[in-house]
């Protein structure tokens, strides 16, 4: 933990003190010396745990991104009128509204197209599912469903970038980023925003940079098959002589260190050489899924003969590792294929084949973080980074929606079985308290007891926020039960 | 400003109006001086402010440390020990000075300026966003500004001909100068570009954004303005409004992009032309001799057949002429720019004409377009900038330059001369190098001899306890340079430093990027890789095109900048993002930057080259007697130094007891000395010391 003073600095320079004052009213010299200052973080310790602005109600976070832009309507949002509007012309009712974004009405037929799946309600919330979901259904009372969610662009890497960035540009640090970067992570030995992917989104590295935050709160990939952290261990020859190798190093770094007193990057160095070598024993164990019962793997699909399930499951089980060795934010991405749910031709089997591999690890997952205890403090997320057309594209296909989509959340203080928000009758537009990405963001943030708008970092002189201008979000209404009370 | 009619005065008040970057360069300090450059004076500026601390300047660095410290901040490279030696021998008086103009005009010095440049102006050799295609001719303008810095061109034109390169040069070019002009119009395009965006009739989007990308750049680059910051509202701090903003875009509006710009000098190009119109007169004549020929015979058909290979063979002799990745204007009228509503396109509300920021300049700027088929807009933007007619650019490039040497700027934001970056330290000193600097003809070269020749710069960066005691104390910042600071390697130039210590490094002369091997699976985090990977990318080149690793140890420079993939080596010590200018590197210190430097197959290649090397300086790998000169060629080869005692103690040790280790472990007899050496040169490039300059 910091001490009281450095904490008492973390405050004032995150702004606690500032919200709701008018960032012209603090043109003085007290704003220049702050913005001067290097950020708040230890670089001896960078991923040193900080407090946050408020009580959280979830401590950890696994986003579960689903590249490609699941067709939502196809998954978990029962549009009846669709259904019985199948094969017919798109009613004039639903042209009426401007085509902002571009290209969503002009790349498909006038024709509509339902799934041929088959829904039913469960739990007692009376979540809606179709058969492609069997194993995320019996989670139905976990789940805090935004059916309202809509995006800026129907394209994907600048739609992934805004959902992973909070812009549509990307170059700007991920959702992982700030939140370790606001709250450092338990694990030192461990990086703080961990990475699993096989492929990952469009756009590449750009999703989990840290950007101008640094570079300790830059996503880590850790892979699901051999060793899990990229160069975590020398070639053979040179791993027996590892331990003596670095003692050499380091008598000398020490030694150099020495003679330049005050230099704190120099200490911080020989810091992280030591890291390094615990973060390989660490990071290995993590990696040992056989330590795991024949149950929990089965669970989870390890073993399932379709080997895309069983990868998808393997990125499950790890990020449940992960989280439960500390770790602060785990994302994975969804696509096991580089073609995810973006089903332009025939999207209904794009949706069987990506339900298929994903449903039962995502179930399982649930299961298991709840069996462990793990629920309460740890925020699930599903969503992709738009929806699909209602209208038919190519064969059977699906063009992207950004208008209107579904995203769930799960564990962390939502409340549990909400449905929140509502698209139209065919499922083309949030028409129900729609939502912006933004707003997402600042939930998930106000979730872990971060304040968006006191979560900033002075970069090029501006203080730049995930949420972008200050009070311009607003918290997604119905996640929590109780509003959490802004400073 | 004074005006009272100018309206920002309504806008802005009080303090924002006084910010010192808007005030005029003060030149009396330089007007007397006989040297435009005086090198006396930098050192009486610094001085002057350590007196009325009661500090005293550190005492000059040894040898040995000056030359390691110069020859990194000159030329992104290592002294070689010869080079260290020559110095230290060299007992003439004017060894230093010789030294630093050795480094000025040596080839590497625009390697390494041109680094510096490319992160401010956001260089990549990739598009960005869903597809990231290559570029495949914008290394042009990287070798362009390389060259432009080894010729020391004239800052001001190296700024005009960015930024009106094609409007400066009327039809083909006549040389290679004008030819450099065009090529200058690369820099228009450096900003990302999302080609997908017309399948989804996002045009209109994507120009807004690169409009506001490239005057954001041109803002930063060359003013120190943040213009980003007054893109949706008025800025929060500087007396820039809204407007400004887009007065300032509206220079922009008339680049039309062109990736087919003849970069051929004109007599290159007659030759051309000429050389293609013989070769077509003998193809018409054997195309004559084939239309005369008959269908029937067998003599007919293999005549035929002998023509159409001729024909082949003649036509592939053709020459097509140099093209670049650039850009010209639309015309004689630049399209509208109006002001966006909240900075979103599709909100536009007042038109602007082109000004420039109109707290200094209320009204329009007066454009003169150079010809008939052309705007002229940037032209008269690139000539006020390259000017003593606004207060920023001349500071801008100066501060720049005492960052390199410095590790800190006179203005420690770069990027930001406005109210929420940091005010100069030695605004005299600042404005006295800015009026010398223009003076002086805007050299570069000379600039950095000035800044280098000082005492200030060659002070030692370790002090004697009691001075850094009271220094400390007093400024512990090191804001008025009692001594200089301990600088961190960038990314590129650690690589560069492995390479050359361990004898890997190739010469390069420019020309197309090199790419390195990444590991498999980081090409899988992009499914538009994965594509190519496949064929299916239609020809867009979105893939990673890995060469042979013996033609990759060139230096970083000429590495590949892919935006979605950059090199795991180099990101891992803080390369930049390539979307924004990036005025000043990060130098973070995390646990995946020992695991590089300590596993990744690069740098075990790096240590076993360097160890190979090592060995050749002895006859025989027998450590109880060649431990020493082995050790001391190790540490003069990537240290610039000898090895101390102690550290010869623990090195042999080391090598022995690794020797006994891995035979015991059942290497063959002949690697056993080998492995082990291999051991402590790995060691030797995890040391701080060969990571940060003193």
């Amino acid at each position: 933990m910091l001490q009281s003073s450095s904490r008492r600095e973390f405050f004032s320079r995150s702004g606690a003190g500032f919200a709701g004052v008018a960032l012209d009213a603090l043109l003085s010299e007290e704003l220049r010396a702050a913005s001067s200052k290097r950020p708040p973080f230890d670089p001896l310790n960078p991923l040193a745990i900080r407090p946050p602005h408020f009580a959280p109600k979830a401590k950890q976070v696994i986003f579960l991104f689903q590249y490609g832009g699941p067709s939502t309507f196809d998954l978990i949002d029962y549009k009846p009128e669709l259904i019985k509007l199948d094969g017919k012309p798109v009613p004039a009712s639903f042209k009426q509204h401007q085509d902002e974004v571009g290209g969503v009405f002009n790349h498909c037929k006038d024709e509509l197209l339902a799934g041929p799946w088959k829904w039913a309600r469960h739990g007692e919330s009376g979540h809606w599912f179709s058969d492609l979901l069997p194993h995320t259904a019996r989670h139905a009372d976990d789940l805090c469903i935004v059916r309202s969610m809509f995006s800026d662009s129907s394209n994907h890497a600048p739609a992934t970038y805004l959902m992973n960035t909070g812009a549509i540009l990307g170059g700007r640090p991920s959702l992982g980023s700030w939140v370790t970067y606001g709250l450092g992570s338990v694990n030192q030995n461990l990086p703080g925003y961990v990475l699993l992917y096989q492929v990952g989104g469009l756009g590449g590295s750009a999703n989990w940079s840290n950007s101008f935050l640094p570079a300790a709160f830059q996503g880590t990939q850790f892979r699901h098959q051999g060793s899990p952290v990229l160069n975590l261990s020398p070639p053979k020859e040179l791993a027996r002589v590892q331990r003596s190798t670095l003692d050499f190093a380091q008598a000398l770094n020490r030694r150099h260190a020495a003679n330049r007193p005050g230099v704190l990057d120099l200490e911080g160095r020989i810091a992280s050489y030591e890291l390094a070598y615990r973060m390989q024993s660490e990071a290995l164990d993590i990696g040992e899924l056989s330590g795991e019962t024949r149950s929990t793997q089965d669970a989870y699909g390890l073993h399932d003969e379709n080997q895309a399930k069983a990868k998808y499951g393997r990125m499950c089980l790890l990020s449940r590792r992960l989280v439960e060795k500390g770790v602060r934010f785990v994302q994975i991405y969804n696509a096991v294929d580089k073609l995810g749910w973006d089903g332009h031709d025939n999207s209904h089997d794009y949706h069987r084949r990506n339900a298929a591999q994903t449903d039962q690890p995502v179930a399982a997952l649930l299961t298991d973080l709840k069996q462990r205890g793990l629920l309460d403090s740890t925020l699930v997320i599903w969503a992709g980074e738009f929806g699909r057309t209602p209208m038919k594209q190519g064969g059977n296909g699906r063009n992207h929606n950004p208008y209107g989509f579904n995203i769930w959340m799960a564990g962390g203080g939502v409340r549990a079985g909400a449905s929140i928000g509502a698209t139209d009758e065919i499922g083309l537009r949030a028409v129900d308290k729609p939502q912006p990405v933004k707003n997402l963001h600042a939930t998930i943030l106000s979730a872990l007891g971060l304040s968006p708008d006191d979560l900033f970092f002075e970069h090029h002189g501006r203080q730049e926020r995930l949420t972008g201008v200050a009070n311009s979000w607003q918290l997604i209404p119905g996640v929590f039960d109780d509003s959490i009370v802004r400073e | 400003m004074e005006d009272p009619r100018n309206p920002i005065r309504k806008l802005f008040s009080g303090e924002r109006l006084g910010l010192w970057s808007l005030k005029p360069v003060d030149s009396s300090a330089s007007a007397d001086q006989q040297d435009a450059f005086s090198t006396t004076k930098i050192d009486e500026h610094i001085q002057k402010r350590l007196a009325a601390a009661g500090l005293k300047p550190a005492p000059a660095a040894d040898r040995q440390t000056i030359i390691r410290r110069l020859t990194f901040d000159l030329t992104g490279l290592p002294p070689t020990p010869e080079e260290v030696a020559a110095f230290i021998a060299d007992k003439t008086s004017d060894a230093y000075k010789t030294l630093v103009n050795r480094l000025l005009a040596s080839p590497r010095y625009g390697e390494r300026q041109a680094r510096l440049w490319l992160d401010v102006v956001r260089y990549a050799d990739t598009n960005g966003y869903e597809r990231d295609e290559f570029r495949p001719l914008i290394w042009r303008y990287r070798d362009y500004v390389e060259r432009s810095f080894n010729a020391d061109k004239p800052f001001d034109r190296f700024i005009r001909e960015q930024l009106a390169g094609d409007e400066i040069v009327n039809g083909p070019p006549r040389d290679q100068d004008e030819a450099d002009a065009l090529i200058a119009t690369g820099y228009l395009r450096l900003g990302q570009w999302d080609s997908t965006a017309s399948i989804f009739q996002e045009e209109d989007r994507l120009r807004a954004e690169m409009m506001a990308d490239v005057t954001n750049n041109a803002a930063a680059a060359f003013l120190g303005l943040t213009f980003s910051c007054c893109q949706c509202h008025d800025h929060k701090y500087d007396p820039l409004s809204q407007a400004d903003h887009y007065r300032l875009r509206a220079f922009f509006a008339g680049v039309q992009s062109r990736d087919d710009l003849i970069v051929e000098t004109a007599d290159k190009l007659e030759q051309i032309k000429r050389h293609n119109a013989a070769l077509d007169a003998q193809i018409d004549s054997l195309k004559a001799e084939q239309s005369k020929l008959g269908n029937d015979t067998e003599q007919d058909k293999a005549r035929r057949a002998e023509l159409e290979k001729q024909v082949a063979s003649i036509a592939a002799q053709k020459l097509s002429p140099l093209v670049t990745m650039g850009a010209t204007d639309a015309g004689p009228a630049a399209p509208v720019t109006r002001v966006l509503y909240q900075g979103v396109f599709r909100e536009p509300r007042d038109e602007v004409s082109p000004g420039f920021p109109s707290v200094l300049f209320p009204g329009s700027a007066a454009i003169e377009p150079p010809r008939g088929n052309t705007s002229g807009r940037r032209l008269a933007l690139a000539n006020w900038i390259a000017s003593a007619d606004n207060p920023w650019a001349a500071r801008v490039i100066v501060n720049r330059v005492w960052q390199q040497h410095f590790g800190t700027g006179l203005v420690a934001t770069p990027n930001d001369f406005g109210l929420a970056g940091s005010p100069p330290t030695h605004p005299q000193l600042l404005d006295a190098l800015a009026a010398a600097f223009v003076e002086d003809g805007w050299s570069i070269k000379r600039l950095h001899l000035a800044i280098v020749m000082s005492n200030a710069y060659r002070q030692t960066a370790i002090p004697s306890r009691p001075v850094a005691r009271s220094g400390d104390k007093v400024d512990p910042d090191n804001k008025l340079i009692w001594r200089q600071n301990i600088r961190r390697l960038d990314a590129e130039t650690l690589r560069d430093n492995l390479l050359a210590v361990s004898g890997l490094l190739k010469k390069y002369d420019g020309g197309k990027p090199v790419w390195p091997a990444v590991p498999d699976e980081l090409l899988h985090a992009q499914p538009a890789i994965l594509e190519a990977i496949e064929g299916k990318d239609g020809g867009r080149r979105q893939g990673w095109y890995t060469d042979p690793v013996e033609a990759t140890d060139v230096r970083s420079l000429y590495l590949i900048r892919k935006r979605c993939l950059p090199i795991p080596l180099l990101q891992a010590f803080d390369l930049p993002d390539t979307t924004v200018s990036c005025a000043r590197r990060d130098t973070t210190v995390v646990a995946p930057q020992a695991l590089m430097l300590l596993n990744s197959p690069a740098a075990v290649r790096y240590a076993e080259a360097f160890a190979d090397r090592a060995a050749g300086a002895v006859k025989k790998l027998e450590f109880d007697r060649a431990a020493k000169p082995l050790v001391t060629s190790i540490f003069q080869l990537a240290l610039a130094r000898d090895p101390a005692a102690e550290e010869l103690e623990l090195s042999r040790d080391l090598l022995l007891r690794h020797a006994k280790q891995h035979r015991s472990a059942g290497v063959a007899e002949s690697q056993v000395e080998r492995r082990a050496l291999i051991d402590l040169c790995r060691a030797v490039f995890n040391l701080n010391e060969f990571l940060y300059v003193d």
